[in-house]
């Protein structure tokens, strides 16, 4: 489906990305992200007293409440207008929007055949370095679910109303990470009340 | 007697001040399987990861958002700024205890081997010629883990001897970093020691710079001081509980210490400057124990 | 360079926050979320509104969507100048000049990327979302920007250009 036009603006996309990340963004020591985000997992495990199910929810809104603001430093970053197709949301947010803020590029895939869903597949995912899961947390737990959270938030924001999920998790004994975003409805920008 | 503050020795493992939990022999062995220690029956690939620092970064934003997500979720969860603050310190301790043991590690792989770390990371390129690992000195202290592993790595070396170049690079693409380990750093005995390696080691790991200073307090002799000019991480957030989030920080430094066996309790305390609005003053106050325990091994 | 008045719209339409200076020489003059305003901000968010859909329709498809969609920049009156910027999560800021300079994007720009962004949506005590009901939604809401450092840190940058 890409034309040349096509990707040329993926590869405009990646530079964008990459230069974003060189010269505009601070960076931290990865490993104290990853050591971050596994105590608030554990002790979300002691809070819930280990029902999966609820610590999946909270790590999804936690998310959630991420993504509606890390949309606006996003844009601040990196000046992007809002996209015209989802095609384009997808190229965006693995190359540009991994990339500022994880220094990550996951693959696009499996595209739905409706072109409203497509899969994030994440290799090198920071916050699962040096993680082992347990048996119990191995059958219902998506661990870096807050990805899921943050990219419904943001999406949000640009009026994109999707469903994020994951598929596989590499910490659960699959084969890689795979992340499912599925488009429902472009909602409408609000036009002002007509009062009398 | 058994009122005496008995003086612990600087062992991290202190089961001895536990009799109790040893072999009962009126009750037999006791099963002891939590969930967490059951067998994992798949191979997980973090047993082949590097520990070598490999210098992975993400920006500053996404670890303040995680940091300030934490802090709500936290607040929301305690009643009184009190329990808060405990939640933050428990948390940064179990990062803290996690930090002693891999950046003592870390100081320990010698940096001119980093080209010996890096040949056998690439499995394309020869091994070093074996010999010289048999060289390695055996004249450093005794005390030190890298004896048996130089050991292993002797008799490795002769066997490999016989094997071609390629299976040699490519059986050392998954030998562990220890056996480049010539000496193993010796653990922090003074106070002075272990605070030079908060101030330098473990604050250049987390924010790539040392800390801004490191002070004695001069009138209390259990007290030091590390100063940061302007915290990192709770440099977003804007308001009265703001102290409070820096105790995640004194968490990590608490639970490095205690972990080295150097009791202490760790608060953190605002003291701007006219140069630094935002300077913060972590205060450790060592516990008298541990005091004791440095003038019997180190007054003259 | 005289500064006017500086206001901020959402994508309820709703105009949460607005700055008038009165006395160009004291730049801390002036009203903040001031009540008379009320019916000003409703004005000028109708007008920016209308002006862009009909730019909208009247403009081409663009290529490729880097190369942005016509949108206003500047709305010239016989005694003033307004200044827009518009981000893609629905945000409108818009300066209210005289005539010396033709062109604002860049200090919008800074306003949003370092004033906007670092104490809005980077405070998590400050609500990201505006309204809080469905009420307050199509420009009926009130809620307006009270967070102390933002206004400070925006009457800082802007004192130098008020003259």
């Amino acid at each position: 489906m890409s034309s040349s036009a096509g990707q040329q603006q993926i590869k405009t996309l990646k530079v964008l990305g990459e230069d974003v990340w060189k010269n505009k963004v601070e960076k931290i020591n990865s490993e104290l992200f990853t050591l971050t985000y596994g105590t608030i997992v554990s002790q979300l495990c002691q809070d819930y007293d280990r029902d999966f199910e609820k610590i999946n929810d909270e790590l999804y809104k936690m998310g959630y409440n991420i993504g509606v603001r890390i949309i606006e430093d996003f844009l601040a970053r990196t000046a992007l207008p809002r996209c015209t197709d989802f095609n384009t949301t997808s190229e965006v947010i693995s190359k540009v929007a991994f990339k500022v803020f994880l220094n990550l590029t996951p693959t696009i895939a499996n595209w739905s055949q409706s072109n409203d869903a497509f899969s994030l597949i994440i290799s090198d995912n920071p916050l699962s370095d040096f993680v082992e899961l347990p048996i119990d947390a191995m059958k219902s737990l998506w661990y870096s679910n807050v990805y899921c959270g943050v990219l419904k938030g943001a999406l949000e924001m640009v009026q994109l109303d999707c469903d994020v999920s994951f598929v596989s998790d590499i910490l659960r004994g699959d084969n890689q990470t795979e992340l499912r975003i599925k488009l429902n409805k472009v909602l409408k920008d609000e036009i002002p009340v007509i009062e009398d | 007697m058994s009122t005496d503050n008995i003086i612990y020795p600087s062992t991290s493992d202190d089961s001895f001040k536990r009799p109790n939990h040893g072999y009962d022999y009126t009750k037999g062995a006791k099963s002891h399987t939590t969930i967490e220690s059951s067998s994992i029956n798949y191979p997980t690939k973090i047993y082949n990861d590097s520990l070598v620092a490999n210098r992975k970064e993400v920006s500053l934003s996404s670890m303040a958002f995680l940091f300030q997500q934490m802090i709500i979720h936290f607040h929301k969860d305690s009643k009184t700024v009190h329990e808060f603050e405990e939640k933050l310190l428990t948390n940064g301790f179990q990062i803290g205890s996690k930090l002693l043991e891999l950046l003592n590690f870390r100081s320990s792989i010698n940096p001119t081997n980093s080209s010996r770390t890096s040949t056998f990371l690439s499995s394309n390129t020869n091994l070093p010629t074996p010999k010289m690992q048999s060289q390695t000195s055996y004249d450093t202290t005794s005390g030190n883990s890298s004896i048996p592993s130089n050991n292993a790595v002797i008799s490795k070396t002769t066997t490999q001897n016989t094997i071609s170049n390629q299976e040699a690079a490519s059986t050392s693409h998954y030998s562990s970093i220890a056996n480049t380990i010539n000496k193993m750093k010796r653990r922090d005995l003074k106070i002075l020691d272990i605070l030079q390696f908060i101030h330098g080691t473990l604050w250049s790991y987390l924010f790539n710079h040392v800390s801004d200073d490191l002070v004695k307090s001069s009138e209390r002799n259990n007290e030091y001081m590390i100063i940061d000019n302007n915290p990192v991480l709770t440099q977003f957030i804007n308001n009265n509980i703001k102290n409070s989030c820096n105790y995640f920080m004194c968490g990590i430094i608490n639970g490095f210490l205690n972990n080295a066996a150097f009791i202490c309790k760790v608060t953190p305390h605002r003291m701007p400057t006219e140069n630094s609005d935002e300077r913060i003053v972590y205060l450790i106050k060592f516990d008298s124990q541990v005091l004791e325990r440095e003038n019997l091994r180190f007054s003259s | 360079m005289t500064i006017y008045s500086f206001w901020i719209f959402d994508k309820h339409c709703n105009c949460i926050f607005d700055k008038e200076w009165t006395i160009p020489s004291q730049p801390r003059s002036g009203t903040t979320n001031s009540k008379q305003n009320e019916n000003v901000a409703k004005l000028l968010y109708g007008l920016i509104f209308s002006l862009r859909s009909i730019t909208d329709k009247i403009s081409s498809d663009p290529v490729d969507f880097l190369s942005q969609k016509n949108r206003i920049r500047s709305i010239t009156t016989g005694k003033c100048r307004v200044h827009l910027f518009e981000t893609a999560t629905g945000f409108w800021f818009a300066l209210m000049t005289d005539f010396k300079q033709d062109d604002y994007y860049d200090i919008l720009n800074h306003i949003y990327k370092n004033i906007f962004v670092r104490f809005i949506s980077l405070n998590y005590i400050s609500p990201s979302d505006f309204v809080e009901n469905e009420d307050e939604k199509g420009g009926q809401g009130i809620r307006k920007i009270n967070n102390k450092n933002f206004i400070n840190n925006l009457e800082l940058f802007l004192s130098p250009l008020i003259s």
